[in-house]
Parts: C-alpha cells; sequence; structure tokens
C-alpha cells in the first residue's frame, strides 16, 4: 500500500496506457471489466427483447377469452421460458453488468481480481441462452412446467427438459464464477482508505448478493441435478411410487428460489441507494442501517422458502412459522424505505430520468411488498395461490422493482460509460409510457387474481374478458416503450452530446470525482487515496 | 478518526448481531468497534437459531 499517488482530473492520463485490442477479439478474449460489463448488459438487453416477445405471446392469446393464437402446449411453453429467460437472463446479467462496471471503479481497483474468470463467466451465458431457445424446438416443443420446474411435471416432459436443465447449470455455474469474483474484489482490492463503511452502497449490496448466490445457486443445481437422474437414471428422488416426494422438489427449489428473490432485489436497492442521494444532492440517510438492513434482509430470506407452498400441504404450525417469519422481513425493507424518503427529505430535488425511475421504483417496489405481505397470510394465500394477484405481485417486485432501477442505473450511468449524455426528453418520455403501461398491464391483474383468475392458463372463462384485454393493451404498450429505450441508448452512444466527468454534481463515488467521461478503459492502475 | 476502534466485548458484537436483524443502526456506533468475522459467524448463527426457536415456541403456545 506504498502508492499514494491521487490522479486528480487529468483527462487522458489514464488513456497512454490503453492499447486496445480491436475487432472481435476484443470482445471474446476479453479480460477488462468495463468491456465484460458492457457485453452483459447488452447480452441481457437482447434477453429481455426475447423474453419480452415470449410474454407479448401470452398476451395476445389472452387478449379474448377462447383459443385464437397458440395451442395450449405452445403457451405453456411461453409461460416457462418467459420466466425463465428474464430471470437469469435478463435481469441478473444485468446487474451483473452493473457489478463488473462499478465496483472496481467505486472501489478504487484497476479491475476485477479474476478477469480470466470473468471473461468466461460472460461467455457462458451465449450458449446458455442458446440451449432455452433451442428447447423450443427439442421434439414435443418446448417444456410447459412453469419456471418452478416442479416435479412430477418436469420428470415427465420431453426431451427439451433436459436442454432446460443443461442451461441452468450453465446459468449457475456462471453466477457462481461471477460471485466469487465480485467477493474477492471487494473484500482484496480496495483503494488505501476505502474501509468497508465508506464503500458506495451498491458495492455494499453486491457483496451481499454474491454470497447469497454462493449459498443458493448450487441448490438449485442440485434440484435440478436430481430432476435429470430421475429422468435418465432411475432414481425417485421425487416419484412418491419408488419412496421419493414431489413436495421435497418444492422445498428445495424454494430454499433457491427465495433467496433469489433477494439476489435479484438486493443490487437494485443498491442502485437507487446510489441515484436518490444524487438527485437529492445529499448523503444517504442511514447508510449503516442501509447496510444492516440488506444483511438482515439477506439472512432472513433462508428461514421463509416455504410461504410459497401453502397449499402443497404442511402441518399449520409449519404454516403459523413461514407466515410469522416472512411478515418479519417487513422491517428491514420498511427501514430501507423510509431511508431513501429520508434522503429526499429536505433535499435540493431535480427529476432527471434516473431519478424518476428511482423513484417509479420506490412507489411501485413498495406497492408489491404490500401485495406480498398480503400473500404470506396464510388463509389468504390459500385463496390467492396461483391466481393472477401472485402474477401481479411479484412483477410488481420484478419489474417495478428490479426493471425500473436497472434502467435508473442506465440513465445514471450512461454519461460516464459512453462520455454522451442521452437525450433527457425522450428518457423522460420512456419513463411515463413505461410507469403508465406498467401499471396499465399489472394493475387490473390484481382485480383478476382476486376474482379467481388461475395463472397459466391459455384460455379463461367470460367474466375476466374486459381486465385481460385492458392487461394485454398495456403489455404492447409496455413492449413497445422499450424500443424507444434502444433508441434512447443508441442514440446516445453515437450522437449524444459531450457529457462532463461529473455530470450529476449531486453523484460523488469515486467513478465520478476521479475518471473522466467515458472512463477510460483502464483506470486506477494506481489506486486513489480516499480520506 | 480519533479514537482507534477496541476489540468488542461479547455483549457489543450481540448488539451488533441484532441490530442487524432490525436493520437499525447508528454509524458512530458501527466504528467505534472492531468485529472479526468468526465473531459475527459464531454470535450470528446463535442469534438466528433463538430466532427460529422463538417463532417456534410462539407457534407452539399458539396451537396448543
Amino acid at each position: 500500500m506504498s502508492a499514494v499517488h491521487a490522479p486528480t482530473h487529468d483527462h487522458g492520463h489514464d488513456d497512454h496506457h490503453a492499447h486496445k485490442p480491436s475487432g472481435i477479439m476484443r470482445w471474446v478474449a476479453s479480460t477488462n471489466h468495463k468491456d465484460i460489463g458492457t457485453m452483459y448488459l447488452w447480452f441481457s438487453f437482447a434477453m429481455f427483447l426475447v423474453g419480452g416477445v415470449m410474454a407479448l405471446i401470452i398476451r395476445s392469446e389472452l387478449f379474448q377469452p377462447g383459443l385464437q393464437i397458440v395451442k395450449p402446449e405452445f403457451f405453456n411453453s411461453m409461460t416457462t421460458y418467459h420466466g425463465l429467460i428474464m430471470v437469469f437472463g435478463a435481469i441478473m446479467p444485468a446487474f451483473v453488468g452493473f457489478a463488473n462496471w462499478l465496483i472496481p471503479m467505486q472501489i478504487g481497483a484497476p479491475d476485477m481480481a479474476f478477469p480470466r474468470m470473468n471473461n468466461l463467466s460472460f461467455w457462458l451465458l451465449p450458449p446458455a441462452a442458446l440451449l432455452l431457445i433451442a428447447a423450443q424446438f427439442a421434439p414435443g416443443g418446448g417444456a410447459g412446467v412453469g419456471w418452478t420446474l416442479y416435479a412430477p411435471l418436469s420428470t415427465q416432459a420431453g426431451p427439451a427438459m433436459d436442454l432446460t436443465i443443461f442451461a441452468i447449470h450453465i446459468l449457475g455455474m456462471s453466477s457462481i464464477m461471477g460471485s466469487i469474483n465480485i467477493i474477492t474484489t471487494i473484500l482484496n482490492m480496495r483503494a488505501p482508505g476505502m474501509g468497508l463503511m465508506k464503500m458506495p452502497l451498491f458495492c455494499w449490496t453486491w457483496l451481499i448478493t454474491a454470497y447469497l448466490l454462493v449459498a443458493v445457486m448450487p441448490v438449485l443445481a442440485g434440484a435440478v441435478t436430481m430432476t435429470l437422474t430421475d429422468r435418465h437414471f432411475g432414481t425417485h428422488f421425487f416419484n412418491a411410487a419408488g419412496g421419493g416426494d414431489p413436495v421435497l422438489y418444492q422445498h428445495i427449489f424454494w430454499f433457491f428460489g427465495h433467496p433469489e428473490v433477494y439476489i435479484i432485489a438486493i443490487p437494485a436497492f443498491g442502485v437507487v441507494s446510489q441515484v436518490i442521494p444524487a438527485f437529492s444532492r445529499k448523503p444517504l440517510f442511514g447508510y449503516a442501517s442501509m447496510v444492516y438492513a440488506t444483511a438482515s434482509i439477506a439472512i432472513l430470506s433462508f428461514m421463509v422458502w416455504a410461504h410459497h407452498m401453502y397449499t402443497a400441504g404442511m402441518p399449520v404450525e409449519a404454516q403459523l412459522y413461514f407466515m410469522y417469519a416472512t411478515v418479519l422481513i417487513a422491517i428491514p425493507t420498511g427501514v430501507k424505505v423510509f431511508n431513501w424518503v429520508a434522503t429526499m427529505w429536505k433535499g435540493s430535488l431535480t427529476f432527471e430520468t434516473p431519478m424518476l425511475f428511482a423513484l417509479g421504483f420506490l412507489f411501485l417496489f413498495t406497492l408489491g411488498g404490500f401485495t406480498g405481505l398480503v400473500l404470506s397470510i396464510v388463509p389468504v394465500d390459500i385463496q390467492l395461490h396461483d391466481t393472477y394477484y401472485v402474477v401481479a405481485h411479484f412483477h410488481y417486485v420484478m419489474v417495478a422493482g428490479a426493471l425500473f432501477s436497472a434502467f435508473a442505473g442506465i440513465y445514471f450511468w450512461l454519461p460516464k460509460w459512453t462520455g454522451r449524455m442521452y437525450n433527457e426528453t425522450l428518457g423522460k418520455w420512456h419513463f411515463w409510457l413505461s410507469l403508465v403501461f406498467f401499471n396499465v398491464t399489472f394493475f387490473v391483474q390484481h382485480f383478476l387474481g382476486l376474482a379467481g383468475m388461475p395463472r397459466r392458463i391459455p384460455d379463461y372463462s367470460l367474466q375476466f374478458a374486459e381486465f385481460n384485454m385492458i392487461s394485454s393493451i398495456g403489455a404492447f404498450g409496455f413492449g413497445l416503450s422499450q424500443l424507444l429505450f434502444l433508441y434512447i441508448v443508441i442514440k446516445c452512444i453515437t450522437s449524444g452530446e459531450k457529457a462532463a466527468d461529473r455530470q450529476w454534481e449531486g453523484a460523488d463515488s469515486l467513478e465520478w470525482t476521479h475518471l473522466p467521461s467515458p472512463a477510460p478503459w483502464h483506470s486506477f492502475e494506481t489506486p486513489p487515496v480516499v480520506k | 478518526m480519533a479514537d482507534k476502534p477496541r476489540k468488542a466485548t461479547l455483549l457489543q458484537v450481540l448488539r451488533m448481531v441484532l441490530s442487524a436483524f432490525i436493520g437499525i443502526r447508528k454509524r458512530g456506533e458501527a466504528e467505534k468497534i472492531e468485529v472479526t468475522p468468526v465473531q459475527v459467524i459464531i454470535v450470528g448463527i446463535i442469534a438466528g437459531a433463538v430466532f427460529v426457536g422463538t417463532i417456534v415456541s410462539v407457534v407452539r403456545f399458539i396451537t396448543r
């Protein structure tokens, strides 16, 4: 730690070292955290479009009662792969992309700890995505088993299931390697003076998320491997006739699945915790509390998994236990929401696009959290289990929570990544269109669920017709609005106005205060000194 | 930093873990003490077990 050189705003200083390889090999063989971060983000956007098209196929079929457009088997396959692709292909890689770009810059490190493993983590993703897409063309079509891959459906499904299992293995390996990289980078490569409790909250949320990933991805791998051996190698883990138990699968899956919810949500909390203080021009309220609350949410997330399976059959004692434990998660989550609100309190607020998306996140994620509390109550859940109420609930958490936060982060850091500004007017259009159409799509689904419409059905009774039509119109509006986002990003990269080094004067992490825009290919080769 | 953080006592580690459970902690308090990962893990696991045990006994009490 003898290097105490403090790089100030010497533009281009780092550029001398940037011997960028050119052509395709720059990307294929990349060990640069920024290039890999970029690839992660573009990959996740591509998967977002693929999963989005699947969602629109679902909503087209549900536009009217009756079967008009697709066969029920294909519909089931769409619900399954829409879920898998959005969770594993779009949202998770998007936040890993953020982690790659930002963690080294925010802690003052030159790169990730294991740059070659970083390359492998990324390049495992495209084959996995291809497997998930190829599964649609397997004999018998895609596996229509739902994204949870419950046994015994999954043990009986066609060959597409094997491709899906293999894809999940690969995705899991990628996530675990990515997490090891993130943990090692944060623990070992912080600049002198950058104590753990001085890190930007985004780094903290990723440190905690990475531990969650290392803990639960092997559990999912185990679950799908047991499915695989049940299918092909004569085991009976989930086969009651052979002494196994299909409910065992649900326990194992949700022991992974519930922390997975937080694996998606916690980095989103991190992004919002960077954006809200910047546009409130105040430091984050209750930084230490935020760190502790995040850790608390992570720990509690391991103790509540069976609230997903109240109707699978369990003793009333177990139902009560999981209900109480689930309700308790509202406490640390509430602490976070109050801290974000307190950060804005008496701040000099401005409402540029990143702040709008962060506020959209705050409102709608809180709403999604509340419907989650409703669902945690056992007698209510027994009514609402597997209805559209659940679909509405988790889309508020996943789309208005994670996706809006990712949009906030992309608009926030685009100037730093590209050196150019996006078009603010178009950005605001993107926000308002997304906000309105999101609610048109999903708010009415609460009513559908309360009225008893089951999820994962291609046809429904007539009394659900109006709300389904409204929801489908909203879905197409939401989908088309995302093409505007693509246009905004491409226009920003190609012809945006030059961005300032510290584009947002309220942003105070190292990438804004110590690095030019765009951030040079190699940054912090000599670590900055943090006071 | 004026005074160096002191090694934490068991009670202080417990306080820290419990504040993590609710998610509320003063920054000053967090910086006053120095804890090792081993301390946190041991106290954390025990506190986690007590937490689960408490809920289980509440459930037992109610369903008696």
